[in-house]
């Protein structure tokens, strides 16, 4: 999980952006496109259209900013409900999910992962685990995407979602579990990276 | 569904994502390592896959310069949209302005109400609805700190108030309440004439010791009595208007009239006299009883 901003910090850079200063805005994108760009990609499984969609999403922001007060509700939280909104809008444009695979999301940085026990682990490809999500519901996907995609924690997915915590636990014990049916072959043979298409 | 298995769940969920490994995470709940590995595989290798889904630069430069063109469109468009004279207008204080703006309503709608109902009182006599109001307000006032050139004014304003309600009392032919209102007058001239510093006596005005008023000097004292005269102007005007309306059944109520104007005249002259004396030791006011116009005594 990367790591995250203190609250104060976010804070302070939120307020400022709100008194329109564009270096604040700067540092908001800095700090939370990569999150909101593996969040959309998840959601949509699509590199182009994750990569317009998240510019979107702050496009957005920035129209609302004004508009967000620090109430105990986390800026992370409101953030991704309007990447959420963005992604449903672009379904209902659509029609329907995309089906284009996420093989091209992975750039050049995968290839600094070189360590073995790691490569290891990681026996999933992004296409895969996309594909797999489909088996989840709707609330039970938005949760394993904000945990896993995002790295929220179990509060600000809450908040972000509008359901208590001990719901939202509920709803990613469920989620991991369907996940693992759709993902475990029949045969009960775990998949390795070898077997992998490689991202 | 064992809410300690999901505890768990989520303990080792963000163990992983904070780096650990499965094993670790086992290690910590050996009851429930077996039915937690499978989930924490797939978990640890879907928080992995995500890992790898990293933004191109070129595009995430792309969408920056979009978002930067934004934030200077937006800012353009708030400064053109809120004028520097008109800060409430603004993004920053728009929250603000509807509240502010309600509570102002609501006070001004209070005021309002209240100026209206006190307007309204001010014409109101004994025995009407909103006669306390008029009467409470000049209890409030009476109250207020002042000199005492400032409460010998208002007294003599009461005094004037009261002998208005007594004339529409009587129009009204409401005596006994017309009656009541006259000895007021009698008892705010009274009070005017002490903090004027007019000693106020019913025996032998040469007997009695004077208390004059240092604060009085000759110019309030002067103003106070021309205020008098004129308001005993007005309220004679009035009551010779309303004593020429009565009836000739009505000839009682009007010969104690006419002997109250007579004695209001004798006092009012009095008391003008006396206000406007240039030394304090003549400013002596006797107090003619007053008479009863409805017993006749």
């Amino acid at each position: 999980m990367e790591n995250r901003p203190a609250d104060r910090q976010v804070e302070d850079i939120v307020k400022r952006a709100q008194a329109g200063e564009q270096a604040a805005f700067a540092e908001l994108y800095e700090m939370y496109y990569d999150q909101i760009y593996r969040y959309v990609a998840f959601k949509c499984g699509n590199r182009i259209e994750a990569e317009d969609l998240s510019g979107e999403v702050f496009l957005k922001m920035i129209e609302s900013i004004h508009t967000f007060r620090f109430r105990g509700f986390p800026f992370t939280s409101w953030l991704y409900r309007i990447a959420h909104n963005v992604v449903v809008d672009n379904f209902r444009r659509k029609g329907r999910r995309p089906t284009v695979p996420l093989d091209n999301a992975v750039n050049a940085a995968s290839d600094a992962h070189s360590d073995l026990e790691r490569m290891a682990e990681v026996s999933l490809s992004i296409r895969e685990v996309v594909n797999a999500m489909d088996n989840l519901t709707d609330l039970q996907r938005e949760v394993v995407t904000l945990r896993f995609a995002a790295g929220l924690s179990i509060a600000e997915t809450a908040r972000a979602v509008g359901r208590k915590e001990n719901a939202v636990k509920a709803l990613q014990h469920a989620g991991i579990r369907k996940l693992r049916d759709a993902l475990t072959p029949p045969s009960g043979v775990k998949p390795t990276p070898a077997t992998q298409s490689k991202l | 569904m064992n809410g300690e298995f999901v505890e768990a769940l989520n303990d080792c969920v963000e163990r992983l994502a904070n780096g650990e490994s499965v094993q670790s995470c086992l290690d910590s709940y050996p009851a429930l390592a077996d039915e937690l590995r499978p989930l924490l595989e797939v978990s640890l290798s879907t928080i992995r896959a995500a890992e790898e889904v990293q933004p191109v630069p070129s595009a995430k430069a792309r969408n920056f310069e979009r978002f930067s063109r934004a934030v200077s469109e937006a800012r353009r468009r708030k400064r053109e949209r809120t004028p520097w004279w008109q800060p409430w207008k603004s993004r920053t204080f728009a929250p603000l302005a509807r509240p502010v703006l309600v509570g102002f309503m609501a006070i001004v709608i209070m005021l309002t109400g209240v100026g209206a109902t006190t307007a309204a009182a001010s014409s109101s006599v004994p025995g009407e609805p909103l006669y306390w109001v008029k009467t409470t307000r000049e209890n409030v006032e009476s109250r207020l700190p002042r000199s005492d050139e400032s409460r010998a004014n208002y007294e003599a304003k009461l005094a004037k108030a009261r002998g208005d309600e007594m004339n529409k009392l009587i129009q009204r032919g409401r005596f006994a309440e017309a009656n009541v209102a006259m000895t007021r007058m009698d008892i705010h001239l009274k009070r005017c004439a002490r903090h004027a510093g007019i000693t106020v006596t019913v025996m032998n005005p040469v007997e009695m010791p004077f208390k004059p008023n240092p604060n009085m000097g000759s110019d309030n004292a002067d103003r106070l009595g021309k205020r008098l005269e004129n308001d005993y102007r007005l309220f004679r005007m009035e009551t010779e208007r309303v004593m020429g309306q009565l009836t000739h059944e009505q000839r009682e109520q009007r010969e104690s009239l006419e002997s109250f104007l007579r004695q209001s005249d004798l006092k009012y002259r009095l008391f003008i006299d006396a206000a406007r004396a240039d030394s304090p030791v003549r400013r002596l006011f006797i107090i003619v009883p007053v008479q009863s116009y409805e017993t006749g005594r």
